[in-house]
């Protein structure tokens, strides 16, 4: 056990080193960089820049040496001091802009995770016990549909309804009136009138997919030889249903949080963008068009971290659910 | 609506006694009993668990000298009396419409912490002098005089009596002084000194203090355009922004640990904490603490995430005709709103009281007015400023050699001038409102020359064509033309796609393109992000790019670059290079390619000379000059003057006063003076 976790945070490590070197050349792969975005403003401001007033600025905000030395100063200070650097546009320290947010984001991605897990495991059983039925090819055809649109497409379509037939905007996560209010029932339910929004339109892909998922594992289980048996002994069909296939079947259904958690971070920063939440999304967005690099880096980090963990949890998880997985290495 | 001095029959009495003279005992007794009760019913109002009741009641009408929010903490003791807050002689601001009452919240929307400017033209704009709202006449503000010498090389500033910060701070020339040495002269913190500080010699100019409000400013020569700048959004700011009792311990010339200290907080230094606390055009809505001059004060900073809110600065030293001080709004409230077209719908929906950014074009303009009724708003007109809505420049400074002589080329620019057709334009994609017209300054303006103004403009393929051969322009063996030295006219229009009008100018050059194919002439579009966008004229990459026509009227002295090779923002899109010349005093001459033609350099002159001529009618005629050479030269070619943006106003909001130019200089909304501005119960 120990030596599997200990591989596992190895790779995991490894896998950010990675990830933090590509995020920080891809970063600065566009021409122009800060300063270039500042001299503007600057100009805006009636200060006509020199060209030595230029080079000072790029040596205070450390953009003079080569990418290498730059990256070299990032994560070095990253690692050794837990320091996230600044960023220029906000000109506060990185952990600052993205503390207040990063709560809301894994709230939001978090509480979507669950709700679509709800939603897709009983329809996922239900479209693969009643293969072909009438209520199968309903749900099929909404998963294929949720999968197929992009979500901010989605998001854009709820607000045009909400705004024609409600006579509210559903963005951010509060009502005007309730976001300073104290926590009471009222504020309660003005959270949930705002969430379910992000929350649909962020989770139906994963939905979809998963609904696809279970519903093909549990299809393979049921044609096995075991089952038959089972059912020819007389096991009552619930009963069985539950206690062989849908175990084995729930496998991949745990394994997902690997790939659901990215792809309902990912989800967030578009939908985040539309609804106004208050989240990383739009901070990212922003920071990446006027070349915020510590910023845009560090929340792309931060990120991959929590994707990382949420891979590393579900390996936990499903070797803890499975024993073959568990056992397997000691072979 | 103007500020007019207070009125001239206060006592001497008074004066000594340091009270105010209007404090109506009756009008304030009554009032402090109104708000007192509602405080009571606001307290027995329950505030438990199942309640579904937000807690923040509105603000009662009823007006008082000051607001009822306000009066509740004179009361709790934890405010001085308004009589006490205010200066000795406060600015009296005429309202628009009628006398308002207190409270209320203003919405608005902003896109993100990066989105100063709007933050600017609503609150952020007190300087020493305002222009009234017709933008004609300049009126005292934080300043109660004003006085300029003979040749306008010293003036002679004296703040408002006993004006004070909104933390209850006198504002005095000890700030005036921090301001001017340790912020606007210090190296570290300004990189480059504002151009509202250079005098004629290129240097800033000396600073005497008379006492505790008078102080002096002196330039080596005439510098008549400084009163002017004092009455700018930005500039006007400089002597006054910087709150010394507050900013000192951040400066490491006040605090030698300034540095340890900045370090300890997570910044890289004391300079970008200073900075991020405390300077001009930088976040000083992320700062709660920061002491300010502004009607409204921060509560809640951007980076917050859902919302920013601005509460009323107690201090405020404005008030109204019956001498109660203003704003009349109790908050201001910035909605974040990352995605423009979320902000359409919360407009729509009548979500904001009033709003004229972001959204206000003609893409959007027919959905607004549709939902007037629905969202209980009005859709207000803002007269557009520009002398064409997309200018086009052909970059004379071009690092090949073969194009820069092309773009060079006078006869080639008419050319392409008579190939565009601007009515078809305007009937597309103008929603077939618009004139058209030259890179010239607009009919309203003192300065219009309608010769200028449309020249060239007629659609004339045959005699674009005819233009070109004369020139020496041929057609290869493609259709396309080449130049004499063999240069094809083949070019790459640079644009920025996020633009202010949506997609418009997209549309117009992809349109454009082929009608200039038509005479043999092949344009490509390449559209990018305005940040990309940017780094490419900076780095003089581009062929031609457009712009909007700014200086078509208000500003035509300030944004002159589309008239010469000078002006804001780096300059002349047409010659980089040139403008660059000029506004840096010849620092970046190592990289020009060319030195400036002689009629770039007798604009130049000339302007050397109006930001120098003290009488005003004499400085109209040397600029008149000006706008001759760059008629001739014909530099920049204009295309529609559209319609302008409009705002949504709610019909609950009054004293906006209706129509109003919508323009940087000029800061919309601001001159119509928010602080008036007030909202009915319904």
């Amino acid at each position: 056990m120990v030596r599997y976790l200990g591989r596992r945070v190895l790779y995991m490590a490894a896998t950010l080193l990675a990830i933090s070197l590509m995020v920080f050349v891809i970063i600065n792969l566009p021409p122009g960089d800060y300063v270039t975005a500042l001299t503007a403003k600057y100009n805006v401001m009636g200060q006509g820049l020199t060209e030595s007033d230029i080079v000072n600025l790029r040596h205070r905000y450390g953009l003079d040496g080569n990418l290498l030395q730059q990256y070299w100063h990032w994560i070095t200070q990253i690692v050794l001091h837990g320091d996230l650097g600044m960023s220029f546009e906000h000109e506060k320290p990185v952990a600052e802009v993205i503390g207040p947010r990063l709560g809301a984001t894994i709230g939001v991605s978090f509480i979507t995770l669950l709700v679509t897990w709800g939603l897709a495991f009983p329809i996922g059983v239900y479209s693969a016990v009643k293969q072909h039925s009438l209520g199968d090819y309903a749900v099929t055809t909404i998963g294929f549909l949720g999968l197929a649109t992009p979500n901010f497409l989605i998001a854009l379509v709820f607000i045009y309804f909400s705004v024609t037939w409600f006579g509210s905007v559903p963005s951010g996560l509060c009502s005007p009136e309730w976001c300073d209010a104290a926590w009471n029932l009222g504020k309660l339910l003005d959270l949930l009138g705002h969430l379910w929004i992000p929350m649909l339109v962020i989770g139906t892909a994963g939905v979809a997919g998963l609904v696809r998922i279970i519903r093909n594992n549990l299809l393979d289980e049921l044609q096995r030889p075991y089952v038959t048996a089972a059912r020819a002994r007389g096991v009552p069909e619930k009963a069985l249903l539950r206690r062989y296939p849908l175990r084995v079947a729930l496998n991949p259904f745990v394994s997902t949080i690997g790939w659901v958690l990215p792809l309902l971070l990912v989800g967030d920063i578009v939908v985040g963008q539309i609804l106004s939440l208050p989240t990383l999304g739009p901070i990212l967005l922003g920071s990446l068009k006027s070349q915020d690099m510590y910023l845009a880096g560090s929340v792309i980090m931060v990120l991959s971290v929590v994707t990382v963990i949420g891979t590393l949890i579900s390996d936990l998880l499903l070797g803890w659910l499975d024993p073959r997985i568990r056992l397997g290495h000691q072979r | 609506m103007s500020t007019r001095q207070p009125r001239p029959d206060l006592s001497p009495k008074r004066r000594e006694g340091g009270a105010i003279p209007w404090p109506d005992p009756a009008l304030s007794r009554r009032g402090l009993v109104l708000t007192g009760s509602a405080a009571l019913t606001a307290s027995a109002a329950g505030c438990s668990w199942f309640s579904t009741d937000p807690e923040s009641g509105e603000a009662g009408g009823e007006k008082g000298l000051e607001a009822p929010m306000l009066a509740e903490r004179v009361e709790a003791g934890d405010l001085p009396a308004v009589g006490d807050r205010l200066p000795k002689e406060p600015v009296v601001i005429k309202v628009a419409e009628s006398t308002g009452r207190y409270g209320g919240t203003w919405n608005t929307a902003i896109t993100g912490a990066s989105d100063g400017p709007w933050l600017y033209r609503t609150i952020n704009y007190e300087p020493l002098l305002k222009k009234n709202r017709d933008f004609t006449e300049i009126e005292l503000n934080v300043a109660s005089a004003f006085d300029i010498n003979e040749d306008a090389s010293q003036f002679t500033i004296t703040l408002r009596e006993g004006i004070k910060w909104s933390d209850g701070e006198p504002l005095t020339t000890k700030d005036v002084e921090f301001g001017f040495y340790d912020v606007a002269l210090n190296t570290d913190l300004t990189t480059g000194v504002p151009a509202e500080l250079l005098g004629p010699d290129g240097a800033p100019p000396t600073l005497e203090i008379v006492d505790d409000y008078t102080f002096v400013v002196t330039f080596a020569g005439p510098k008549p355009l400084f009163e002017d700048a004092m009455a700018g959004g930005i500039s006007g700011q400089r002597f006054t922004y910087y709150p010394r009792h507050y900013l000192e311990q951040f400066h490491l010339d006040y605090n030698p640990a300034a540095d340890d200290e900045a370090v300890a907080d997570g910044y890289d230094g004391w300079i970008s904490r200073f900075t991020a606390l405390g300077n001009l055009w930088n976040f000083q809505w992320e700062n709660p603490d920061l002491p300010t001059m502004l009607p409204w004060i921060c509560k809640k900073p951007i980076s917050d995430a859902d919302y920013a809110l601005f509460e009323r600065n107690p201090f405020y030293y404005k008030v109204d005709e019956e001498g109660s001080q203003l704003p009349y709004l109790d908050e201001v409230r910035y909605n974040i709103i990352a995605d423009v077209e979320t902000m359409f719908a919360h407009a729509i929906n009548g979500d904001y009281e009033f709003h004229s950014r972001h959204f206000n074009d003609n893409a959007h303009r027919a959905d607004a007015v549709d939902n007037e009724a629905n969202g209980n708003y009005t859709v207000t007109d803002l007269e557009s400023t520009y002398s064409s809505d997309m200018n086009l420049a052909f970059n004379l400074n071009h690092a090949d050699a073969g194009l820069r002589k092309i773009f060079q080329d006078k006869q080639f620019r008419i050319a392409m001038s008579h190939a565009i057709d601007r009515q078809e334009l305007i009937d597309v994609l103008w929603n077939r409102v618009g004139e058209p017209s030259q890179a010239a300054p607009r009919p309203e303006s003192r300065f219009y020359d309608e010769a200028f103004a449309t020249q060239y403009l007629e659609f004339d393929t045959d005699l674009a064509a005819q233009t070109l051969e004369a020139a020496g322009y041929t057609a290869g063996s493609d259709g396309i033309r080449e130049s004499a030295d063999g240069v094809r006219l083949e070019f790459t229009a640079s644009v920025a796609d996020d633009s202010l009008l949506g997609t418009t100018w997209l549309d117009a050059l992809d349109m454009i393109k082929d009608t200039w194919a038509a005479v043999g002439v092949e344009l490509h579009v390449n559209g990018q992000p305005r940040e990309n966008w940017q780094a490419g004229i900076d780095e003089n990459e581009f062929d031609l790019t457009v712009w909007t026509g700014d200086g078509g009227s208000i500003d035509e002295t300030n944004s002159v670059y589309w008239y010469m090779a000078a002006g804001p923002s780096g300059g002349a899109f047409f010659a980089r290079q040139w403008s660059a010349h000029y506004t840096l005093h010849g620092a970046q001459d190592d990289e020009m390619l060319e030195a400036p033609p002689a009629a770039i350099v007798e604009q130049q002159d000339l302007y050397d000379q109006f930001t120098s001529e003290p009488d005003a009618a004499a400085r109209d005629e040397i600029f008149k000059q000006i706008l001759t050479i760059a008629k001739e030269q014909f530099w920049a070619i204009g295309t529609v003057q559209g319609q302008g943006t409009w705002a949504v106003v709610s019909n609950r909001l009054k004293n906006v006063g209706g129509s109003m130019p919508e323009n940087p200089s000029y800061g919309t909304p601001s001159p119509a003076r928010p602080e008036q501005w007030y909202l009915t119960e319904e």
